[in-house]
C-alpha cells in the first residue's frame, strides 16, 4: 500500500468560527495507480492535496491518518516532512505562470531539484552531469531548444512550457506519489491534452502513482483508474473510472455526468444541476446534497448517510443504497 | 447569455451585501484583537478629551472667563510658582504627577491643556488631504490622458520631499504661526491620498461587479457612490486612521523645532524641546510630553493596523 | 546587461531630471504664493530685523524679482544649475559653500543609518513573517510600532540619556572631540579627510560621535521597512513558487530566507528613496539634539534665525539628493527583477 488515508478531517479557524473543509476522508492507493478527485470549487478537493503534502495554510488543522509508505504525515514535524517532499511526494500546482521562482533562471531551478535528489540518494553527481541531466529531461518533455530554455527566466516561457518544466522536475525527483492539482485548468485545450499525455507517460515509465485533482470529469476518466467524487467536503462516491461513467451511483455524480457536453449539435440545452453548493458555515441538515438532489426523500433531510463500501469495490454515500 | 449576466449581477449583489455585512461587523471584528481594543481606548480617550477641553478653551476665550479653560485640569497650567520650579514627579497630588517645569507650572496640566490643538491639527489636515486627494485621484483615474499625467507628476514631485522639510519651507514665510502650520501641513499632505484614490479607482473600475453594474445601467450617482466610492474607500480609511498619528508626529516635531505656537501656550513637542536643556537631571520635563505623543500615536497606529489586516484578510484570529 | 535594462536606466534618468525641474518650480511657486509681491518676497529673502527700502530694492534687483514669473522660474533653475543658491544673510557667505560644508556630514550619518535600517527592517520583517502569529512575530511588531510611533526627539533623547549620560559609553553631543585638530579639508567628508590625512585618533573620535545619531535615525526609519517586508514575505510565502520550492524538498528555513526574502525584497527597494527621505527628516531633529553640526543642525539654525535663503537652499539640495536616491533605487530594481521591461 503506497498511500492510505483514514478518517481525515481538515478544518480552518476563521472569524466566523471553525469551518470543516474536509470530513471523514478515506483513500487507499496502490503503487502505480492513478486516482482522480473530482468536485466543484469549494468541495475540499484542493485541501486534500495540501493535507497530503503538509502545505495547509497556517489556520488549517488536519486530524486523522495519512500513511505514506507507512509514515503518518499528519504527525510529522516540518523538518521531517522536508525529507518526504520531493523524492517521496511531489505536487504540481494549478497556475503555471506563478509556479516557478520569478527571479531565478529555469536551469538553476531544475539543477536545484537534481541536487536535492543527488544529496539524498548520495549519487555524487558533478555539476556538468547535473546540467546534462536537466537538458535531457527537458528533451523528454519535448521542449524546443532546451539549452536556450535553461537560460531563460520563467516569465519568458509560456504557461504550457512552465507546466512542462514543472513536470520535468517530477521526472528528476522521481517521487513515489505525484499530486497534480488542476494542472491543466489554466492552459489552452491543445496544451491540456499534451500535459495529460505527459502525466500518463510518467505513470507508465516511472511507475509513479498520481492523484489527479480536477473539476473536469472527462479528463479524470481519460487519465485515471479510479474516480472519487467530492461534494461539500465529503466523498459522495468512489468507483473505478469505467463503472463510474457507465453506471454512476450517486445522484450528484449522475448530474455531473449529464452536464458534460457530449453532443452539442443534437440536444439544444445543456443540463446543469440546479442551485449552488452550500456554505461551510451553513450546512443543510441531513445529506449535504439534499437541497439540489432530484431523488431526495424524507430521510435525506433528517440524517446524513454514511460512506458505504459495496461488493464491487465501489463506495457511495446515499440513502438510495442503504 | 442572459443567464451569464444574471449570474454576474447576482455575484455583484452578493459581494456588495457581504461588504455591507462586513462593515456592520466592524466593531465586533476589531474587538477580537486585544491590541486593537487598547488602540481604540486610547483614540477615543484622546479625541473625547480634546473635544471637551477644546470646547472649554474656546468658550473661555469667547466669554473671557479664563478659569473655564482649566476647570477640568488638576491645576492652572499658567500658574507660575517659582518656589515649585523643577519639582520631580510625585504621586501626592494630581498636578504633581509628572513634575513641574522651570516656571513651576504643572507639566500634567499643561499636557492636558495642549492636547486639543494636536487633535485639531490632525483632523483638519487628514480630512483636507482626503478631500483634495479624492478629487485629484478620482479625476486622474477617470479622465486619464494629459490630466492624469499632470496630476500624477505633481503628486510624485511633492512626494519626493519629506513632508517635514517641505512644511518648514512653506511655513517659515507664513511666519510660523499655528494656522500657518496647519496650512503648510495641508498643502503637503494630500499626495499620498491622490495616489491611493487613483490606484483604488483604477482597480475597482475593472472589477466584474462594477462592470456588471455598468451593463445593468445603474444610475450614475448610485454607480459612483455605491460601486466606486464605497468599494475603494476601505483601505483609505485604514490608512487615514494611521495618518492621524503621522500628522501629530510631524506637528509635534515642528513644534519641537520651534515652528507653530507662540511661547506661553503649551504644546507637547515644544515642552519636550524646552526640557532638553535640563537633561539628564530633570528628565521628566522632556520625558512625559514625549511619551504622551508616543501613546497617542500608537493608539492610532494600532487601530489603523488592525483595520488594514481586516481588509487584507490577514487577520490573526 | 541587456539592452532593455540600459534603455530602462536611460528612461529613469530622464524621468529623474524632469521631476527635479518640476520640484524646483513647485518650491519656487509656493514661495510666490506665500509672498505675492516683489517687495514681500524681498523681505522674506532679507530675513528678520529691519531692512531699509533701498536694501530691499537691491535684493529685488539682485534676484531679478520684478521679471515675469516664468522668467524668474527659468532664472532660478539656471542659477541652481550654476551652483548659485543665493547669499546667506546671517553667515555672510554664499549658500552653496555652507551646504557644501554641512551636507557631507549629514550624508555620513544618513547613509550608514539607511543601511542599518534596511538590514534591520529586512531581517525583522522576514523573521516576523516566518514566525507569524507566534511570540517572535509579536515582539517584532511591538518594537517597530513603538519606534515608528515615537516622536523622533524621544528616541534620540532616550539614546542620549541612557547611553551617554547614564552609562557614559559614548559622547552625548558634538561632531568630534573639540580638542583634536581638524585634518586638511580635501573631500568635505570628515571621515574621508581623516583617513587621507592618516589621522586615526580623529577618525575614531568621529565614529564615536556618529554611533548614537546613526542608531537614532536608523531606529526612526526601519519600522516601515519591517512592515512592508513582513507583508511582502507573507504574499510570497503564499505563492505557488514558494510552495513548489518546499515541494522540491528545500527546508522551510532555506525557502524563507532565499526564495521568499529574495522575491520580497524587490518591492522593498522602491522604499529606499522614501526611507532616505525619512532619514533626512529624522536627521534634522537628531542633529539638533546631539548638537551634530550637519545639514539638520543648519536647518534648525536657519529656522531660529528666520534665514529663508538657507531654508530654500537646503530644501532644494535635499530634493536633489532624494531624487538621486530614487534613481539609484530604480536602477537597483531593474537589476534585481528580471521581469523589468519597457512599459
Amino acid at each position: 500500500m503506497l498511500l492510505e488515508i483514514k478518517d481525515l478531517n481538515v478544518s480552518y479557524k476563521t472569524v466566523n468560527g471553525v469551518a470543516s473543509i474536509l470530513e471523514d476522508f478515506q483513500l487507499q492507493m496502490q503503487e502505480g495507480q492513478i486516482v482522480s478527485i473530482v468536485g466543484e470549487s469549494g468541495s475540499g478537493k484542493s485541501t486534500l492535496g495540501q493535507a497530503v503534502t503538509k502545505l495547509l495554510p497556517m489556520s488549517g488543522i488536519a486530524e486523522g491518518q495519512i500513511l505514506l509508505n507507512g509514515t503518518n504525515i499528519v504527525k510529522l514535524r516540518e523538518d521531517q516532512m522536508t525529507e518526504q517532499r520531493g523524492t517521496e511526494v511531489f505536487m504540481i500546482f494549478q497556475n503555471p505562470l506563478n509556479s516557478l521562482n520569478p527571479v531565478k533562471r529555469v536551469g538553476s531551478q531544475l539543477i536545484e531539484a537534481i541536487n536535492i535528489r543527488n544529496t539524498r540518494k548520495k549519487e555524487n553527481l558533478t555539476e556538468e552531469l547535473m546540467y546534462e541531466e536537466a537538458v535531457e529531461t527537458l528533451k523528454i518533455m519535448r521542449l524546443p531548444d532546451p539549452d536556450e530554455i535553461m537560460k531563460r527566466y520563467p516569465h519568458e516561457l509560456s504557461g504550457g512550457q512552465v507546466q512542462r518544466v514543472v513536470i520535468s522536475m517530477a521526472i528528476i525527483l522521481k517521487p513515489k506519489l505525484l499530486i497534480a492539482d488542476e494542472p491543466t485548468t489554466a492552459l489552452d485545450v491543445t496544451i491540456q491534452a499534451q500535459v495529460i499525455n505527459l502525466l500518463k507517460q510518467l505513470n507508465r515509465e516511472y511507475k509513479m502513482s498520481i492523484i489527479f485533482i480536477t473539476h473536469d470529469l472527462s479528463l479524470a476518466y481519460v487519465l485515471s483508474d479510479r474516480i472519487i467524487v467530492m461534494y461539500a467536503g465529503r466523498i459522495v462516491e468512489s468507483n473505478p473510472s469505467e463503472s463510474l461513467i457507465k453506471s454512476p451511483l450517486h445522484p450528484y455524480t449522475d448530474g455531473l455526468l449529464k452536464s458534460v457536453p457530449t453532443d452539442y449539435k443534437t440536444s439544444g440545452t445543456l443540463f446543469s444541476i440546479s442551485g449552488s453548493p452550500p456554505s461551510f458555515f451553513d450546512m443543510p441538515v441531513g445529506c449535504r446534497f439534499n437541497l439540489r438532489c432530484p431523488k431526495v426523500f424524507e430521510k435525506c433531510r433528517e440524517e446524513e448517510p454514511k460512506l458505504r463500501g459495496r461488493t464491487d469495490g465501489s463506495s457511495v454515500r446515499c440513502w438510495l443504497y442503504e | 447569455m442572459i443567464n451569464e449576466t444574471n449570474k454576474i449581477k447576482n455575484d455583484s449583489e452578493s459581494k456588495l451585501i457581504r461588504k455591507r455585512r462586513d462593515r456592520s461587523n466592524f466593531l465586533k471584528l476589531m474587538s477580537k484583537d486585544k491590541t486593537a481594543i487598547i488602540g481604540m481606548v486610547i483614540v477615543v480617550a484622546f479625541l473625547g478629551w480634546s473635544a471637551i477641553q477644546g470646547l472649554l478653551e474656546y468658550l473661555s476665550g469667547y466669554t473671557g472667563y479664563s478659569y473655564l479653560s482649566y476647570i477640568l485640569l488638576p491645576s492652572n497650567p499658567f500658574h507660575t510658582v517659582l518656589a515649585d520650579r523643577l519639582l520631580a514627579p510625585s504621586s501626592k497630588t494630581v498636578w504633581m504627577w509628572f513634575g513641574t517645569n522651570f516656571e513651576g507650572e504643572s507639566i500634567f496640566s499643561r499636557m492636558l491643556y495642549a492636547m486639543p490643538r494636536d487633535a485639531l491639527v490632525s483632523v483638519i489636515v487628514v480630512f483636507s488631504a482626503i478631500a483634495i486627494g479624492a478629487i485629484l485621484g478620482i479625476a486622474a483615474a477617470y479622465r486619464g490622458g494629459w490630466l492624469e499625467t499632470i496630476i500624477m507628476r505633481l503628486t510624485d514631485s511633492f512626494l519626493a520631499i519629506p513632508a517635514l522639510i517641505l512644511v518648514i519651507a512653506i511655513s517659515i514665510p507664513l511666519r510660523a504661526t499655528y494656522s500657518g502650520v496647519i496650512l503648510g501641513l495641508s498643502i503637503v499632505w494630500w499626495p499620498t491620498y491622490t495616489r491611493f484614490f487613483r490606484g483604488q479607482v483604477l482597480r475597482v473600475k475593472n472589477m466584474d461587479y462594477v462592470q456588471a453594474a455598468k451593463i445593468n445601467n445603474v444610475k450614475p450617482r448610485n454607480f459612483f457612490i455605491k460601486y466606486l466610492f464605497l468599494n475603494s474607500i476601505d483601505p483609505i480609511i485604514a490608512y487615514a486612521a494611521l495618518d492621524f498619528g503621522n500628522v501629530i508626529l510631524t506637528y509635534s516635531t515642528l513644534a519641537f523645532l520651534g515652528i507653530g505656537l507662540s511661547v506661553p501656550i503649551p504644546e507637547l513637542g515644544a515642552m519636550a524641546s524646552n526640557g532638553l536643556q535640563f537633561l539628564p537631571a530633570d528628565w521628566w520635563y522632556s520625558f512625559f510630553p514625549g511619551i504622551s505623543i508616543l501613546i497617542i500615536v500608537i493608539g492610532f497606529v494600532l487601530v489603523g493596523d488592525r483595520y488594514q489586516d481586516l481588509i487584507n484578510n490577514r487577520i490573526d484570529y | 546587461m541587456n539592452s532593455a535594462l540600459i534603455l530602462y536606466i536611460i528612461r529613469r534618468t530622464i524621468y529623474a531630471v524632469v521631476s527635479l525641474l518640476f520640484i524646483i518650480t513647485i518650491v519656487y511657486l509656493l514661495i510666490h504664493a506665500v509672498a505675492p509681491s516683489p517687495l514681500a518676497l524681498a523681505k522674506v529673502y532679507a530675513g528678520p530685523g529691519h531692512t531699509s527700502k533701498s536694501q530691499l530694492l537691491a535684493i529685488i534687483k539682485e534676484y531679478d524679482l520684478n521679471a515675469p514669473l516664468p522668467n524668474q522660474v527659468l532664472n532660478y533653475i539656471s542659477n541652481i544649475f550654476h551652483g548659485n543658491l543665493g547669499f546667506d544673510p546671517s553667515f555672510h557667505r554664499p549658500e552653496i559653500d555652507l551646504i557644501g560644508r554641512y551636507l557631507p556630514r549629514t550624508l555620513e550619518l544618513v547613509i550608514p543609518a539607511l543601511l542599518f535600517s534596511m538590514l534591520l527592517g529586512l531581517y525583522t520583517g522576514a523573521f516576523g513573517a516566518s514566525k507569524r502569529r507566534k511570540a517572535g512575530d509579536q515582539v517584532v511588531k511591538g518594537v517597530y510600532l513603538v519606534t515608528w510611533a515615537s516622536p523622533p526627539f524621544l528616541v534620540a533623547i532616550f539614546l542620549q540619556v541612557f547611553f551617554a549620560y547614564d552609562l557614559h559609553l559614548l559622547p552625548a553631543t558634538g561632531l568630534v572631540n573639540p580638542v583634536l585638530l581638524t585634518p586638511k579639508d580635501v573631500t568635505g567628508f570628515p571621515l574621508l579627510d581623516a583617513l587621507i590625512a592618516g589621522d586615526f585618533t580623529y577618525f575614531v573620535s568621529l565614529i564615536h560621535h556618529m554611533i548614537l545619531p546613526v542608531v537614532a535615525i536608523g531606529l526612526l526609519s526601519f519600522g516601515i521597512i519591517t512592515r512592508l517586508t513582513r507583508a511582502s514575505m507573507l504574499d510570497t510565502m503564499e505563492s505557488e513558487y514558494f510552495k513548489l520550492g518546499l515541494m522540491k524538498g528545500i527546508s522551510r528555513k532555506r525557502a524563507v530566507y532565499t526564495v521568499a526574502l529574495r522575491n520580497a525584497s524587490i518591492p522593498i527597494v522602491t522604499l529606499l528613496a522614501l526611507t532616505f527621505g525619512y532619514a533626512v527628516a529624522g536627521a534634522v531633529v537628531v542633529e539638533d539634539i546631539f548638537s551634530y553640526h550637519g545639514m539638520g543642525w543648519f536647518i534648525v539654525y536657519a529656522i531660529t534665525n528666520l534665514d529663508y535663503i538657507a531654508i530654500l537652499g537646503t530644501t532644494i539640495i535635499i530634493a536633489i539628493s532624494i531624487i538621486i536616491a530614487n534613481l539609484a533605487a530604480d536602477i537597483l530594481y531593474g537589476v534585481l527583477d528580471p521581469r523589468v521591461k519597457l512599459e
